[in-house]
């Protein structure tokens, strides 16, 4: 997926039962369960990925999630757009749509 | 009906406690020290586990036995997940070309999610496409990535020309080799297959990109490779495979009389003979009277040949001591048996020499 | 009977004939030998080993056999098999030990999945247990090797065995193999260590093998719970140097290092997890075997 769809795509975390996420320090490691390999992620893609274990989320959602102390987002949605493109890309995340779902 | 016993004693003994897994309670240690490593070496390990933990045995075990089979399922485990990896790398870098794309063997097991696929250890990604879209589908393969696995020019002809394959393609790092066919068995071999008929008749499974054969076709084609396009070498998974793959199709009402059905339509009858009597003769699989009744039998002596030829040239060598020297010559006769089904006596005779003088002359010039 | 305790001759009688069983914890392993001079190196450095009675089940059954052929005479060579395969090319002769304990290392990573295989030293005090992975040149053996002999329990020098579910150590104390200057180091760091033969021709330079104490090797059969990952490195010149590791990192360098993370799955990921999660993680920089020794135990708590 193109980060330029990605940026108005509603997205959740894939469901399956292998699927991990573990976070130190804000660092995370992920195991992809369809690829059955390990990722290592940066402190913003764990924090996207976190984000949408709790609840579906857009870029835009999320840079309103995503603010230091002084409420100030800490990251701009198009970045976002491209942590959530190539996490789609690795199928830990997929669109948020009753299509999907079937 | 009697029961055929393998010539060694302790695979004869992992093929009772498949068949009987209850008996497994009792088992001394230092059986089950043999069962394991002979279960090894057969590659039915998880099969056996997966016998044991339905007939609720498999708990109770002691230890390191289930351990080791704790140990083997795991590497099944983790060579299905490859295989599940190979099959989206092949969904995505296919999309553009027009399908069927219809799975054989291990894979056709795992994509359409058969106990069957729990219960073994999947080699390769085999894959039959229409003959006429080989090319097109090598060549959109090679493009994405899959490269050849490294053979001699001879070798590489006598893949695509007297064979059936193409040979083995790798994605570089990937633990599986695909497999591209266009047939089951090779165009030049005594028994003729015709492929459109089977792909005709390749249902899609859902959910994914893939086709598989007809209940039928496989169990029929599950037959092919353990008697008819085989060596009988190392065979007697694929004889446990059958017993699984049987019991699991035949639910479906009318599956028998499909089978045999398609069996004559297809000129297989033969090979199901075999591929049906040597699962029930050492497993016991439940095949109806109606069926035997129904299928032309191979002369007696025939019969008592290949009894032979299977009790001994299906296992492999015993990992401590010396194979039987029976064993040794029934592999020998296997193997003629298999050349002579597979190739025109001229070609055979063309084949032999040319590997016989490549193996005098390691450096000499490749291809006749 | 202890293997130390019987007469070299039934040693090698036992090696020729119904086989050497073994008992290393998670790992039972059997070994044949038609090489002579086999049995009293293996009877030196598993002399705290319990012979197993005749039968039973094993993990591993080895063998160690001349290579044969013209080689036999002119310069002898010996084979592994493990179960009618011989997996590797011969070794020289006169290095029996070192093929047989590499061909064993080699059996247990290929049969053992049904645990975590870390490639880490691992040892224990106070029911606390040290993890030391394996990096090229980090030292880790000699450091084992030297915590070994100042009253830690040694769990393996080779391999981390971890249980799955709960993410507990297992034991399996072998020989800790030293290479080269460190086989001198450790014999003055513990004069009295068991130390094997000396094979001065392998691959790796010359090697030679510490024996697990007999307390460690009564105890195999007792887990531990991991509690420190120190990440050693061998810095000659210094005392010692540490500093926290960041757990992601430690995670990726342990799953990276094993033996089978990739084949487990997420079961591997659970227990790489768990162990980083309840472990403190730091690299030590060494040049000074007491003063790292001083300062894991100040670690460990």
């Amino acid at each position: 997926m193109d980060p330029a769809r990605a940026l108005a795509t509603r997205f959740r975390l894939v469901q399956h039962p292998d699927l991990r996420i573990l976070t130190f320090d804000g660092e995370s490691l992920v195991f992809n369960p369809r690829l059955w390999h390990t990722h290592f992620l940066n402190a913003s893609a764990g924090l996207i990925l976190e984000c949408l274990g709790e609840a579906p989320a857009s870029a835009a959602e999320l840079a309103a999630l995503l603010v230091d102390e002084a409420g100030r987002p800490a990251l701009p949605p198009d970045q976002i757009a491209t942590a959530l493109a190539e996490l789609a890309g690795l199928r830990l995340i997929e669109p948020d749509d009753a299509a999907a779902a079937a | 009906m009697p029961r055929l016993r393998l010539a060694d004693p302790d695979a004869d003994a992992v093929i009772q406690l498949l068949a009987a897994p209850g008996d497994g309670r009792d088992l001394p240690l230092d059986r089950w020290d043999r069962v394991v490593r002979v279960g090894r070496a057969c590659r039915l390990l998880p099969a056996l586990r997966q016998r044991l933990d339905e007939a609720g045995v498999l708990s109770g075990l002691p230890a390191p036995v289930r351990g080791q089979l704790d140990s083997e399922a795991a590497i099944a485990r983790y060579r299905k997940q490859m295989a599940w990896r190979e099959l989206h790398e092949l969904t995505d870098a296919l999309a553009s070309v027009p399908g069927p794309r219809v799975l054989v063997k291990g894979a056709a097991y795992i994509v359409q999610g058969l106990r069957l696929a729990d219960a073994r250890v999947v080699s390769d990604v085999d894959l039959l496409v229409p003959r006429e879209r080989l090319a097109a589908v090598e060549a959109r393969l090679r493009e994405a990535g899959w490269q050849p696995e490294a053979v001699d020019p001879y070798d590489e002809r006598y893949y695509r020309e007297w064979s059936h394959e193409v040979p083995p393609l790798r994605y570089p790092g990937h633990l599986l080799e695909l497999d591209l066919h266009h047939a089951i068995v090779p165009p030049i071999s005594r028994v003729r297959v015709d492929p459109a008929r089977l792909l005709a008749a390749a249902r899609p499974v859902p959910g994914t990109a893939f086709h598989v054969l007809a209940p039928e076709d496989q169990v029929l084609h599950a037959c092919v490779h353990a008697f008819v396009d085989s060596d009988l070498a190392d065979r007697v998974r694929d004889i446990v495979d059958l017993d699984a793959l049987v019991c699991e199709l035949a639910a479906a009402p009318g599956f028998w009389d499909r089978l045999c059905a398609r069996a004559a339509e297809l000129g297989l009858a033969r090979g199901l003979w075999y591929g049906l009597r040597y699962p029930q003769r050492l497993l016991g699989t439940p095949v109806p009277e109606t069926v035997w009744r129904r299928l032309p039998s191979p002369g007696r002596t025939a019969v008592r040949t290949m009894d032979w030829l299977v009790a001994r040239a299906t296992t492999p060598p015993p990992p401590e001591g010396r194979q039987l020297a029976s064993a040794r010559a029934a592999r020998w006769l296997a193997r003629a048996r298999y050349f002579r089904i597979r190739m025109p006596l001229p070609i055979l005779l063309r084949h032999a020499a040319t590997k016989g003088i490549r193996r005098l002359l390691p450096h000499a010039a490749s291809a006749p | 009977m202890k293997l130390g305790e019987l007469p070299v001759g039934e040693v090698e009688r036992l090696l020729r004939r119904e086989g050497l069983g073994l008992a290393f914890g998670p790992a039972r392993v059997r070994l044949r030998s038609e090489v002579g001079a086999l049995a009293p190196a293996l009877q030196r450095v598993y002399a705290a080993y319990p012979v197993e009675a005749p039968g039973g089940f094993y993990d591993v059954s080895a063998r160690l056999a001349p290579a044969g052929g013209l080689r036999r005479f002119v310069r002898p060579q010996v084979s592994f098999w493990l179960d009618g395969e011989s997996p590797f090319e011969p070794f020289p002769a006169d290095t029996h030990l070192p093929l047989v304990e590499w061909g064993v290392n080699w059996a247990i990573a290929m049969r053992l999945n049904q645990h975590l295989l870390l490639h880490a030293g691992v040892v224990e005090r106070g029911g606390r247990a040290v993890l030391l992975p394996a990096l090229p040149a980090s030292g880790k053996s000699t450091l084992t090797a030297a915590l070994a002999s100042r009253g830690y329990r040694l769990l393996s020098d080779e391999f981390g065995v971890v249980r799955l579910g709960d993410a507990l150590l297992l034991p399996m104390p072998r020989p800790v193999a030293l290479k080269n200057e460190s086989i001198a180091i450790i014999r003055a760091f513990a004069p009295g260590a068991v130390i094997g033969p000396e094979f001065p021709k392998t691959r790796k330079g010359t090697v030679a093998h510490l024996a697990p104490d007999a307390a460690s090797v009564a105890a195999r059969h007792t887990p531990a719970a991991p509690a420190l990952i120190v990440f050693p490195k061998y810095t000659p010149g210094i005392g010692v140097e540490v500093e926290p590791a960041p757990k992601a990192r430690a995670f990726a360098q342990l799953s990276v290092n094993a033996f089978n993370y990739e084949l487990l799955g997420p079961a591997g990921f659970d227990a790489v997890g768990a162990i980083v999660s309840r472990c403190g993680c730091y690299q030590l920089r060494f040049g000074d075997l007491d003063a790292a020794i001083e300062q894991i135990g100040r670690l460990l708590g």
